[in-house]
């Protein structure tokens, strides 16, 4: 059996105090009505009626009026409760009974299947009931089935319990201040598998990992993809903790891991293989340990002329690959490799104002063809401004470069190589 | 910097290396070479302008444009992500890891990436780099990469300015004398000469490549 509670006056706080009162586990329906089991009150209480006034007694301590309906199924019940004031006790069997003189159009369904009912001639809950189930289901489909079973109280569903949030946090204050990251580690791994474990018992993963390392140490991860391994969420702070050591010894850890719903993909049999998205982020975390955080990810071309504008960007890689074009029969297009930083040049300008002769770190030779300026200007108004004029030059080695000048210091550079 | 221990018997039973390959090669020099062997290195070699970025770029592409993870170890931070963007590289499906011209870096950076696995084309751009540090690298660092490749359907593509990886490669490109076309007063194309190094040939096994400038 189940209870339903809908809130007519007071405050929804002291609603769902009652539903408290008599079950931990609660469903709400809406903003002022809460589903309750009450198949376990009977024991405690007695038959439905002692357990609605019980109800009612404590809503009356609350302060609080309530319309309540009791049911086998929670959804009669909700409907009970919806449509009937006061009290209102289904016994198995009588559901019909009870609510079969309400009227056609507070059945929760679309207008579509209201109007087709009432074209049938039906007007009441009860006429409704009465109509031969298979032919409801052959004109209805299972809507009308469902419908009818309401009425009827047939079946039961589970109720959508609703829980409170979560707190996925752990804290320990260390007898002793911890210098090394080693002993770190393992204090942290302890945490780490027991919120998994409760994270994993509630279908949920890890999105974001925070560590408070007191004093004045920060951990932040985020997984590009949910994660449910405490071992690859350990990987990572062992990376993190060796490129940024703490500066201090530790007396106070605090973890705070971040849910969200785990990953659920489709794999595909011409889908082309690629990393396992966990393993992937390891590899980076590895390489970014290598090479520098700012080092390593997948480039993406900023919406500007200015030249080599580019930003690295860090989860991308985790999406599938999809074949988008056959690239065997496209152009070859010759590529153009950087010299970052750009190459201070000596250059020797003819008097018609051409580069004749380059000079400058591991490029040296004399101009023998060229194509240019290209004048190019932008982004005036901010600190990334630029102005030159670019020539492409071939040198007597058969190297192919490109030079600028800047309007501004009028100096030249080589900015790369055609290659 | 060493081999990997491995007992002899292990070495002695190794698979043979997949005869397989892969189309990341520009079509005109497909009639000298089929494709990329997987599971092995293919070493490219040039001096400046001889087509090692176009030929590197080009195989990107194609890898890219089939959906596969690529990645691009960068020894001297020299690629350029418009340039490759024209020659076709899908970038949101491209790793590039940059090694700041530390070649320690370089190849720590390559071994992690193929250990790692998952990528079907895996790039190490050498070009640029200190060629007496990269002969100085002990030969037992080439064959820890070729035996981290080997028995997968990876490839991993070596551009340099020399030959540098020896018996490690199982094919070795050579790229030489490009001859630029400059009609008028712009850059138009360049005709890349490729000279297959590896495996031997009996007939004249060369080839030229047009890349466009524009």
């Amino acid at each position: 059996m189940f209870a339903c509670l809908q809130l007519q006056r007071g405050p929804i706080d002291a609603l769902l105090a009652l539903a408290d009162t008599f079950s931990p586990h609660l469903e709400r329906c809406d903003e002022r009505t809460i589903l309750i089991p009450a198949y376990g009150l009977e024991r405690l209480i007695g038959t439905h009626t002692d357990i609605a006034e019980a109800i009612l007694k404590r809503a009356g301590e609350l302060e609080i009026e309530i319309s309540l309906a009791i049911a086998g199924h929670p959804d009669t019940a909700l409907l009970a409760a919806h449509n009937i004031e006061g009290i209102t006790i289904i016994d198995a069997g009588r559901e019909v009974e009870i609510l079969g003189p309400l009227p056609l159009e507070i059945l929760p369904t679309t207008l579509d299947v209201l109007d087709t009912l009432q074209r049938w001639g039906a007007e009441t809950l009860a006429d409704f009931a009465a109509l031969p189930p298979l032919g409801v289901i052959e004109r209805l489909g299972d809507e009308g089935g469902r419908l009818q079973a309401l009425i009827e109280g047939r079946g039961t569903r589970p109720l959508r319990i609703a829980r409170p949030p979560e707190d996925y946090t752990a804290q320990v204050h260390l007898d002793e201040p911890l210098a090394n990251s080693e002993p770190l580690l393992f204090i942290i791994s302890g945490m780490v598998h027991d919120i998994v474990k409760r994270l994993a018992s509630h279908g949920l993963a890890v999105s974001h990992f925070l560590g408070m390392l007191t004093p004045h140490h920060e951990i932040r991860i985020a997984f590009p993809v949910p994660v449910q391994e405490p071992m690859i969420i350990l990987k990572q702070i062992q990376l993190d903790l060796d490129v940024h050591k703490p500066k201090h010894a530790i007396t106070t850890v605090a973890v705070e891991l971040q849910p969200t719903p785990p990953r659920t993909t489709q794999h595909g049999l011409f889908t082309p293989s690629a990393p396992e998205p966990a393993q992937l982020q390891t590899l980076l975390a590895r390489l970014r340990a290598l090479t520098g955080h700012d080092s390593v990810g997948s480039p993406e071309l900023l919406n500007t002329h200015r030249p080599d504008a580019w930003r690295l960007r860090q989860n991308v890689l985790f999406e599938a690959g999809r074949v988008t074009a056959n690239a065997a029969n496209t152009a070859v297009r010759l590529s153009f490799r950087c010299f970052r930083p750009p190459l201070t040049a000596r250059v020797t300008i003819t008097p018609q104002h051409r580069p004749a002769r380059v000079e400058a770190r591991s490029v040296k030779g004399v101009v023998v063809a060229l194509a240019g300026p290209w004048r190019t200007t932008g982004e005036w108004w901010a600190e990334t401004e630029w102005a030159r004029d670019e020539w492409d030059v071939g040198l007597d080695d058969g190297a192919l470069y490109r030079l600028y000048r800047e309007h501004r210091t009028n100096d030249w550079f080589v900015e790369g190589v055609y290659d | 910097m060493s081999l990997p221990a491995r007992k002899l018997i292990d070495l002695a039973w190794r698979k043979p290396p997949v005869s397989a390959v892969c189309p990341f090669i520009p079509k005109d020099l497909q009639g000298l070479l089929p494709g990329l062997p997987e599971g092995a290195i293919t070493e490219i070699s040039g001096v400046r302008s001889s087509g090692r970025t176009t030929l590197l770029q080009a195989g990107l592409a194609a890898a890219t444009a089939a959906g596969e993870l690529c990645a691009l170890i960068d020894g001297s931070d020299a690629f350029d992500p418009s340039s490759a963007t024209t020659a076709g590289v899908r970038l949101e499906r491209l790793l590039w890891v940059q090694c700041h011209h530390d070649v320690q870096d370089t190849l720590k950076a390559a071994d992690l990436i193929l250990h790692g696995g998952g990528f079907r084309l895996v790039v190490l751009d050498l070009c640029d780099l200190p060629l007496i540090e990269l002969q100085r690298v002990p030969v037992a660092w080439w064959h820890r990469l070729r035996l981290s490749i080997e028995n997968t359907s990876g490839v991993l593509l070596v551009a340099s300015t020399t030959p540098v990886l020896r018996q490690a490669a199982a094919v070795q490109v050579e790229l030489s004398g490009p001859q630029a076309h400059w009609p008028g007063t712009l850059l138009n194309s360049v005709d890349l000469s490729v000279r297959l190094r590896k495996p031997v040939q009996s007939a004249t096994a060369a080839a030229t490549l047009r890349a466009r400038a524009i």
